[in-house]
């Protein structure tokens, strides 16, 4: 045995180096994440100035991505739309797991009518594309987008649920929560203390890969007019802007749609990577 | 016509030469066969015999070709052919192997209800392995799948054949795993702890079947086991393992009277022997220290002697009065809910606990001996009265109960499932003070490294996961953690029945100097008859829920009154080559404890033989199956 205490994380770590493609995902997230927070400090341009004598500019030295029929520079709007994309994707999966795992975890541990209740109304929830729910949401509450986190965040919330409470189930029955009972452990310490971390590792993956899929959904209200409004630098609402010129203008699209699909796929990959590490069965 | 090889003798079938094998790792390979050399001859039973972790599994399976990703270092497998030619099988192909296995080489596993395939018949299976290596009709070879059934002794085998796995039971599965290994006739068969996850009476039947089989079909076996009872009951011939190595290879009595490697001493002494214990009221240690200190002890040192543990209080009242405990699990209802079929896991089950007292619970799976232990701390509902100091924790509210809980402290069988993998181990040995507010956080720390000193755990580890230690240690941890309350009683549940015999001996010793310096009390559940006689002042024999004997260990175990005791006691295999048991007389399965709600339970009458010595009535409706 080793001197050194072997923590699980440490356990976790060594079977996360060794996914390549995930660690490549992994430093690609943390670059997004830094450009969203210095974007004031990175982007070339002021992502709303109007410059109508260099409208829809191909990439040029001055403007790598070109300007759109504004002449607003493109990067700078990409860089500053990641802020909205990213707080859009976080807070959406934050609020949908913290829900979903809290009612997974009771449903699983205190079962009967409480779980038939919370487990029913999932199954609504289910039924409704994912897209659909969160136009029908956005249509009660208005556009904006704090209504589109708050579709985004519901939608998340019964698969939350549901992976939790089958690991809850699981580990109700494990020797060492029986354990913890014979010593005398009230539910709640049963419920935090010795359950719930275990139920996470599942809740974990599923919010990295959710939050790429909450990204799409925002992008895509955002696109349909429901999110963003103009003339906030968001991927969708820039795709929607620039529509009308495909094929004439290619990079006003090509851009915005390239940051879209290399973040959620950063974070499919990175989900997947996690998914791979938290696996007892691969060494 | 035999030919001579410079490595193989003539009357060898499988040599194995200087076979030295590495895995891979975390930080490059780790060798785990050094140099094994044995010889398998024809027509007898040798026994592969060692801990967890010593290579005799890896070894065969090398042997089979069964490893992947393994590195061979050195070393060379030899098999003598049917037709007498040697044939080097060390590093042959794929394709090669495949006609070797079944033909030459057969191999049965520990875990007769995964090897075999869930989604076909039995018959379907066996069809299969017939229909591999012979090129005969599928007329004759069902013939073929009949006389195999008949050859493992499946009654009603017209029946049985279109069964599917899961309708037989684990000895029935092992006889079919059997009747497939020997479905191509070969030369040796490998029977990896065949018996190991089976009940003692089934047990017996199939190592009954393995000998007369062996008779009849002139084969070699090579039987891999940790149990020396099992060694002494069917090996001719004996080799030994520790850490990848072979440490002793001789002839089954040599090894047993005189042992030449101080491991297999060490490992002798560590087998609790049944019948040791005649004529000894009390319980007592047994005579070994840690395996790594046996090892290293010098010849003149002085041997660690038994010690008598007479705590036993009988002068006060009972700590624990069990009365009428009954548990019954729902088996099956109607689509309305209505319950029609209950488990009777434990009917009417009645003891006393005295202070400082084992008292042993035997018997074999299904017998309700676990769930006696859950209902007494109500962690599955259960009838009855537990008075626990006069008053009756059945009945307590959940919030008083857990005032209980602290008196009551539970140690389960398996050490790696009942410690939490993500708290450290000094924080689990805590919780108990925690949940009961005991003392400040300096309090505790001190309690916990107290706790880690009694136990033999270096205080510098108390920062480690679970995972860290190996079974011993962890099971040492789950121990610290029951006596961190300080209880009154422990419930150990099949507490040392996962480990290494060397590890379950020190494990042993711990529990009965602790029950000495604590005036501890034990309700020690176990199968092992003998871990029983070793450890108890008095014993519990439990059969489908109900007891059917209790009394004082000698009353028990010296003069058993009752068929099902008298046969657990027959089929247990002793350590003694020269009393062999004849396990013919021993057969049937054990019935199922499912009835019907309506069922009436039968009420059993106690026969008071001696003064203690309680025997259930077998005039009563229910089979002991003896």
């Amino acid at each position: 045995m080793a001197e050194k205490t072997i923590t699980p994380f440490m356990i976790f770590w060594q079977k996360f180096k060794k996914q390549k493609s995930a660690m490549v995902a992994g430093i690609f997230i943390f670059f997004l994440i830094l450009a969203a927070i210095f974007a004031p400090f990175i982007a070339p341009y002021d992502p709303y100035a109007i410059d109508y004598g260099n409208a829809m500019m191909p990439p040029s030295p001055q403007h790598w991505a070109g300007t759109d029929i504004y002449g607003r520079d493109i990067l700078s709007r990409i860089i500053y739309g990641a802020r909205i994309s990213l707080t859009v994707g976080i807070s959406s999966v934050t609020i949908g797991a913290i829900v979903g795992v809290s009612l997974g975890l009771i449903s699983g541990f205190f079962g009967g009518f409480l779980d038939e209740i919370i487990m029913r109304s999932a199954d609504v929830l289910f039924a409704f594309p994912g897209i659909l729910l969160a136009i029908a949401v956005v249509a009660i509450l208005g556009p904006g987008l704090v209504n589109v986190v708050a579709a985004v965040a519901i939608f998340s919330i019964p698969t939350f649920a549901r992976i939790v409470r089958s690991n809850t189930l699981s580990l109700k029955e494990s020797l060492y929560v029986r354990a913890a009972r014979s010593m005398g452990a009230s539910n709640k310490r049963i419920m935090f203390v010795h359950i719930m971390p275990g139920t996470l590792s599942g809740a974990i993956v599923y919010f990295t890969m959710r939050i790429g899929t909450s990204i799409l959904t925002a992008s895509s209200l955002s696109f349909l007019g429901l999110g963003a409004q103009p003339p906030t630098p968001e991927w969708g609402a820039m795709l929607a802007e620039s529509r009308d010129y495909i094929g004439v203008a290619d990079h006003l699209t090509i851009f915005p749609g390239i940051a879209i699909f290399l973040t959620v796929l950063a974070f499919n990959i990175f989900g997947d990577g996690l998914r791979a590490a938290f696996d007892p069965k691969l060494r | 016509m035999a030919v001579t090889h410079p490595f193989m003798h003539e009357d060898e079938i499988l040599t194995i030469k200087d076979l030295s094998l590495s895995f891979p790792g975390y930080h490059g390979y780790t060798q785990v066969l050094h140099n094994v050399s044995f010889s398998v001859k024809k027509g007898e039973t040798l026994a592969i015999v060692g801990e967890s972790g010593s290579g005799k599994t890896v070894t065969m399976r090398r042997v089979m070709q069964l490893l992947a990703n393994v590195r061979t270092d050195s070393g060379r497998i030899l098999l003598r052919k049917r037709d007498g030619t040697v044939l080097d099988i060390t590093n042959i192909s794929h394709k090669d192997a495949t006609k070797i296995r079944g033909a030459d080489l057969s191999m049965i596993f520990q875990e007769p209800m995964t090897s075999l395939n869930p989604v076909f018949t039995i018959g379907d299976q066996l069809l299969e392995a017939v229909l591999i290596h012979q090129r005969i009709s599928k007329a004759q070879a069902m013939q073929k799948v009949m006389e195999l059934l008949e050859l493992v002794r499946i009654p009603d085998k017209a029946r049985r054949v279109n069964d599917y796995p899961f309708q037989l039971s684990g000895g029935m599965r092992q006889r079919v795993m059997i009747a497939m290994a020997l479905a191509c006739n070969p030369q040796v068969l490998i029977a990896d702890e065949p018996t190991t996850a089976l009940d003692v009476t089934i047990q017996a039947q199939i190592l009954a079947l393995i000998q007369s089989l062996q008779e009849k079909l002139h084969i070699s076996v090579v039987f891999i086991t940790h149990d020396m009872g099992v060694v002494a009951e069917i090996a001719d011939r004996v080799v030994v393992m520790y850490q990848g190595q072979v440490v002793e290879e001789n002839d089954v009595h040599s090894v047993f009277s005189s042992p030449s490697h101080p491991y297999t001493q060490a490992l002798l002494k560590a087998v609790p022997k049944l019948g040791s214990m005649t004529g000894r009221p009390f319980p007592a240690t047994l005579p070994i220290l840690e395996m790594s200190k046996e090892l290293s002890r010098k010849p003149g040192d002085a041997a660690p002697q038994e010690k008598t543990i007479d705590t036993a209080d009988y002068t006060k009242p009972p700590l624990l009065q069990v009365r009428n405990l009954t548990t019954h699990f729902i088996a099956d209802k109607t689509f309305f809910g209505r319950t029609t079929h209950v488990v009777r896991a434990v009917q009417d089950v009645n003891f006393d606990l005295f202070e400082g007292e084992t008292l042993g619970v035997v018997g074999e799976s299904g017998c309700g001996k676990s769930t006696t232990g859950y209902s007494i701390l109500k962690l599955v509902p259960a009838q009855g009265k537990v008075l626990f100091m006069g008053s009756d924790i059945l009945t307590l509210p959940d919030s008083e109960l857990k005032h209980y809980r602290r008196d009551i402290q539970f140690v389960f069988q398996d050490p790696y499932a009942s410690l939490n993998p993500r708290i450290r181990i000094g924080t689990a040995i805590e919780e108990p003070l925690v949940i009961h507010n005991i003392g400040t956080p300096e309090e505790r720390k001190k309690r916990v490294e107290y706790l880690l000193d009694c136990v033999g755990i270096p205080r510098k580890h108390k920062d480690r996961y679970p995972h860290e230690f190996s079974g011993g240690q962890r099971q040492r941890i789950a121990i610290a953690r029951a006596l961190a309350t300080q209880p009154k009683i422990i419930i150990a549940d099949e507490a040392v029945s996962s480990l290494d015999v060397s590890i379950q001996a020190t494990v042993l010793n711990l529990m009965l100097e602790l029950q000495k310096e604590f005036k501890l009390s034990y309700l020690f559940i176990s199968h092992n008859m003998a871990v029983i006689e070793r450890v108890s002042n008095r014993v519990m024999v439990m059969y489908l829920g109900h007891v059917v004997e209790s009394g004082t260990r000698m009353q028990v175990f010296e003069n058993p009154m009752h068929p099902y005791t008298r046969k657990l006691l027959a089929a247990i295999p002793v350590p003694d080559p020269t009393r062999r048991s004849n396990f013919g007389m021993l057969s049937g399965e054990i019935p199922s404890t499912i009835h019907r709600i309506e069922d009436a339970t039968p009420r059993i009458e106690y026969i008071e033989v001696e003064p203690g010595h309680f025997v259930a009535s077998t005039k009563e409706g229910i089979s002991f199956g003896a």
